[in-house]
């Protein structure tokens, strides 16, 4: 599913953060990335979603290589990948419904559909007396909740999340990572960039390490 | 493509004063270009007659006998410039004072009525390229040259100034219409950039370039065509309060109407296509 070749990344200003980094991730698996603040986890999952490309080396996601991917074709890999930002990327000035909708929409999925799907997906993370209200009339770990729901709105092939439980408390975030789990077991692959530990080896699930851009296989 | 109407109306209702001002503008430059078309619809008919109508007028002396004049008129014909030449002679003008002052004719000739005071002349149509005073003149001058040519009087330069003032009027019309494209386009540009960070969150979700451009293209459309349609709907309030006064009964022709309409939709959707790919490529 995600397979990454003696990458490197250097920003434009000469920062170096990912150093000769390679590993796999098969189909249907579950896999934490752990690492402290700033070690290249944020890095990592934006090149899997192509919203970075590497200085070199090679990255093959969902069965296409990154680095041959035309501009146009890179909204389709999208479609297949459901991410989950750190910061959440809520749309302001649309209802929790709606921005649980957007991916559906943006799909060209018909009316019915996407109310049936939502309402679902409301239902699913316990939002569905919110579904009316904005991002910003929300708590933090609601609005984490349908950063969740979004992400997992289309029945991606590859869920994404870049610290999800950064902002719930101990049983919530127990809660989310039990909703990951299920989407698990119904065949989704899940990647989780995380400096939670205490979460990672509750879990007990495959975790890679990542430190000053470095990877190591635990 | 729901969607893509609801984002529309979306932009177009979030846009506020910056649309509103889009739409007035277009609607201001439909009005004077509906102005402009609708003088040239009065003026227009004016320059094609001029272009039929003798413009030159070699008045004869009536020393001339037929086959003087017979060899006059074919060495003018020949003249650069000329198009056609029209022999009047003195009873044929006569017939034409009696045809334009009817009555009041008798009154003019009284005591006269032997004598034809008028002259004969050639009226002469000049080539459409002829038509300015430089070349009027030139042409004047020759047949004033000619001999048992009296007088030559030519046509005041009416004709050369409504030709003038078409140019002008298009240049305008052009300048408003890029001035609107110019507005719309700004417009787009601020929603694009008032919307970056929810663009950006679209294209991380998998919205296609298209999916995104298309409602701030439509937005630059609409605006075209409802700002098109409001200043056509002023315009013809103007015209009934304004044309019974100075006289003009006929309103701009359905094509003009629908290539007006049809001008703003183009323009607002020039200003659509702004250059906004920095907002919307991946």
């Amino acid at each position: 599913m995600i397979q990454f070749y003696n990458v490197n990344m250097e920003y434009k200003r000469g920062i170096k953060v990912l150093y000769d980094v390679s590993f796999h991730v098969d189909k249907g698996e579950f896999v934490f990335l752990v690492g402290p603040s700033g070690a290249g986890k944020t890095t990592v999952l934006r090149l899997i979603y192509r919203d970075l490309i590497p200085t070199s080396g090679e990255i093959i996601v969902v069965g296409k290589n990154l680095s041959r991917m035309k501009s146009s074709q890179i909204p389709y890999l999208r479609r297949k990948i459901g991410m989950v930002f750190q910061d959440f990327k809520l749309l302001p000035h649309r209802s929790v419904f709606d921005n649980i909708a957007l991916p559906m929409k943006v799909v060209g999925a018909g009316r019915s559909a996407i109310r049936r799907n939502v309402n679902q997906l409301l239902h699913l993370t316990g939002l569905t007396h919110r579904k009316d209200a904005y991002p910003e009339e929300i708590s933090g770990g609601e609005q984490q909740r349908v950063a969740i729901a979004r992400a997992i709105a289309n029945d991606p092939l590859l869920l994404l999340a870049d610290e999800p439980t950064g902002n719930l408390d101990p049983n919530l975030s127990l809660e989310i990572m039990r909703l990951f789990e299920a989407l698990n077991y119904r065949g989704t692959t899940v990647f989780i960039a995380t400096h939670n530990y205490a979460l990672v080896r509750r879990m007990g699930k495959r975790v890679i390490r990542i430190e000053r851009g470095r990877v190591f296989e635990e | 493509m729901s969607y893509i109407i609801e984002e529309t109306f979306s932009n177009l209702k979030n846009g506020g004063v910056v649309n509103l001002i889009s739409g007035i503008t277009i609607a201001l430059a439909t009005i004077i270009l509906s102005l402009l078309m609708l003088a040239l619809e009065h003026i227009g008919g004016e320059v094609r007659s001029f272009r039929d109508r003798p413009v030159v007028v070699a008045f004869l002396s009536d020393t001339l006998d037929e086959s003087s004049i017979g060899k006059l008129k074919s060495q003018v014909e020949k003249m650069e410039g000329v198009k056609s030449v029209n022999y009047i002679s003195k009873e044929g003008a006569l017939e034409r004072c009696r045809e334009v002052f009817g009555d009041e004719w008798k009154l003019i000739i009284e005591g006269l009525e032997d004598i034809n005071p008028l002259p004969a002349s050639l009226e002469i149509t000049v080539k459409e390229g002829w038509l300015t005073p430089d070349r009027l003149a030139k042409l004047a001058e020759k047949l004033g040259g000619l001999e048992g040519v009296e007088d030559v009087r030519r046509e005041t330069e009416a004709g050369i100034l409504v030709k003038r003032m078409e140019a002008a009027l298009w240049g305008t019309g052009a300048v408003l219409g890029i001035a609107s494209a110019a507005i719309v386009f700004f417009s787009v540009m601020l929603t694009a950039h008032f919307r970056r960070e929810e663009i950006r969150i679209m294209r991380l979700v998998g919205a296609t370039n298209w999916f995104i451009r298309g409602p701030l293209i439509l937005q630059g459309v609409f605006l075209g065509f409802f700002g098109a349609v409001v200043g056509q709907l002023a315009f013809y309030g103007i015209f009934r309060l304004y044309a019974p006064q100075i006289g003009i009964s006929k309103f701009l022709p359905p094509d003009r109407i629908v290539l007006l309409i049809l001008l703003g939709i183009g323009f607002g959707l020039l200003g659509g296509i702004a250059p906004i790919r920095r907002y919307v490529e991946a």
